[in-house]
């Protein structure tokens, strides 16, 4: 990418029809922003055009996630991971930690929009701290948290009861 | 009476389940975080969740029983999941008797940095068998791996003698003193010391496990120099599994410049041990084979190219 090309800034187009001006080199760590601006040969125009259509993502949360890229754009690039990313969710920032205290719904909305977006540190800590939401609680607490109906069979549930008495205080 | 048209809208939103809104492919990454109790809790929540669990596939990489010195500690059970979590359990019986006390202790280890991160409390009459029972209730795995360095132990105070299986699971107990059958060696993927079999240059190609020690009167070392040749040349591409190959002799008695017959290598002094090192150039990696006197014990280690801390 050009020097030029970090400078300029990026139109992206929310679901609810609201245009945000984000600088290119802040969008860098969207690889679907970058896919799309090298497949359609604009990553090295001065002007990119039309503001880009994120679709399925409203205002409010596109907002949050242009927010979280200007905090951590200038983060050093993770090293690709799969098996051997790390799978610990104690490690997650206080500026993400505050970043993240907003309702269950926002939440999965911006997991939503981590992963069209593709923007993995935006996902893996947002995961993260759903598992940190599950972490600890019993399975009835679980289950109160995130609306899951228990749909076990009575006998199911005995079993399972039987199984794991010891698990449970 | 209908009600207030807000509230409705209210309780629709409430009503949507993880299910509903998180896609499969975020929920396997959400559980791709959790340890093993929590997925476990997790999967207690519903069929759904149960069938959640079981799809992330969490093979168990690796099983240990071990004795532990402390009194308060009798037996710890330690294992490693597919999504790298460590956990140990540790057990305690009282003393002078076999049977098992109290399930004493939980711990879940985060695998590279070895952090303690999390413990819970005591929970009452937990027996050993019952819990790995539960751990493989939630494994994918066809065969599972148990290592246990001391038979007696194994057998009379885990009472595992008569464990072949459990459910659809083949269990292989891996230890010194254990007579394995050739068959049940080949299965082998993570490590294996053994004792009571002889094994030809055919039979020592066909091993899949990561780690394999034998004492120096169960080889032919000719065959072991070859097997190097073989290794060093690429010619090993069922095998590329072994990274440590032990040999374990009586001080002295081994052949080394037999062994190494052939083979290119460079020699380093390490305190008490002495490093050779073998290029292996067709597949571009170093082929390192470290010799120990401690112990009255030769370890050759063969790293992989992809274990550079072994060498580094």
């Amino acid at each position: 990418m050009t020097d030029a090309a970090q400078e300029r800034s990026i139109k992206l187009l929310s679901s609810d029809n609201e245009t945000f001006q984000v600088p290119r080199n802040v969008i860098r760590l969207s690889n679907t922003i970058n896919t799309l601006l090298q497949d359609l040969g604009l990553d090295d125009e001065e002007d990119a055009g039309d503001a880009i259509p994120v679709q399925n993502v409203t205002s409010t949360i596109l907002k949050k996630v242009i927010a979280w890229c200007q905090h951590h754009h200038e983060d050093p690039v993770a090293a690709d991971d799969s098996d051997s990313r790390e799978k610990r969710t104690d490690d997650i920032s206080s500026w993400d930690v505050e970043f993240l205290k907003v309702d269950q719904g926002t939440l999965f909305e911006l997991i939503l929009a981590a992963n069209y977006l593709d923007i993995k540190g935006l996902l893996d800590v947002s995961c993260k701290t759903v598992a940190n939401m599950i972490k600890g609680k019993s399975p009835e607490e679980i289950r109160r948290t995130f609306n899951i109906k228990n749909d076990f069979t009575p006998e199911e549930e005995e079993q399972i009861r039987k199984e794991n008495a010891w698990c449970e205080d | 009476m209908e009600p207030p048209r807000k509230r409705l809208k209210f309780q629709e939103k409430e009503e949507k389940s993880i299910f509903d809104i998180l896609p499969e492919e975020i929920r396997q990454i959400i559980i791709g975080f959790m340890d093993f109790w929590t997925i476990l809790n997790f999967a207690k929540c519903s069929t759904k969740c149960r069938e959640e669990a079981k799809m992330f596939g969490n093979s168990i990489k690796s099983l240990e029983i071990c004795e532990v010195s402390n009194r308060n500690e009798a037996a710890k059970l330690s294992f490693v999941l597919k999504n790298n979590w460590k956990m140990s359990i540790s057990f305690q019986w009282q003393e002078n008797t076999k049977a098992y006390g109290h399930f004493h202790v939980f711990e879940a280890e985060y695998r590279k940095s070895w952090t303690k991160i999390g413990e819970n409390g005591e929970n009452p009459k937990i027996m050993a068998a019952k819990y790995l029972n539960l751990i493989l209730k939630m494994a994918t795995n066809s065969v599972i791996e148990i290592s246990c360095r001391d038979e007696n132990f194994l057998y009379d105070k885990v009472n595992f003698k008569n464990l072949k299986k459990i459910g659809k699971i083949e269990i292989l107990f891996k230890n010194e003193f254990n007579f394995i059958t050739k068959q049940q060696l080949f299965k082998i993927k993570n490590g294996i010391d053994i004792d009571g079999i002889k094994l030809g240059l055919d039979e020592i190609i066909q091993v899949k496990s990561k780690i394999l020690n034998l004492p120096a009167t169960k080889l032919k070392i000719e065959e072991v120099n070859q097997f190097l040749k073989y290794w060093k040349n690429g010619k090993l591409t069922k095998n590329m599994r072994l990274w440590s190959f032990g040999i374990a002799e009586e001080f002295g008695k081994l052949d080394h410049e037999k062994l190494l017959e052939g083979l290119e290598i460079e020699r380093f002094e390490n305190d008490n041990q002495m490093l050779i090192g073998v290029l292996n150039e067709s597949i571009d990696s170093k082929l390192k084979i470290f010799i120990y006197y401690a112990h009255l014990s030769i370890d050759i280690f063969i790293p992989l190219p992809k274990t550079p801390a072994f060498f580094e």
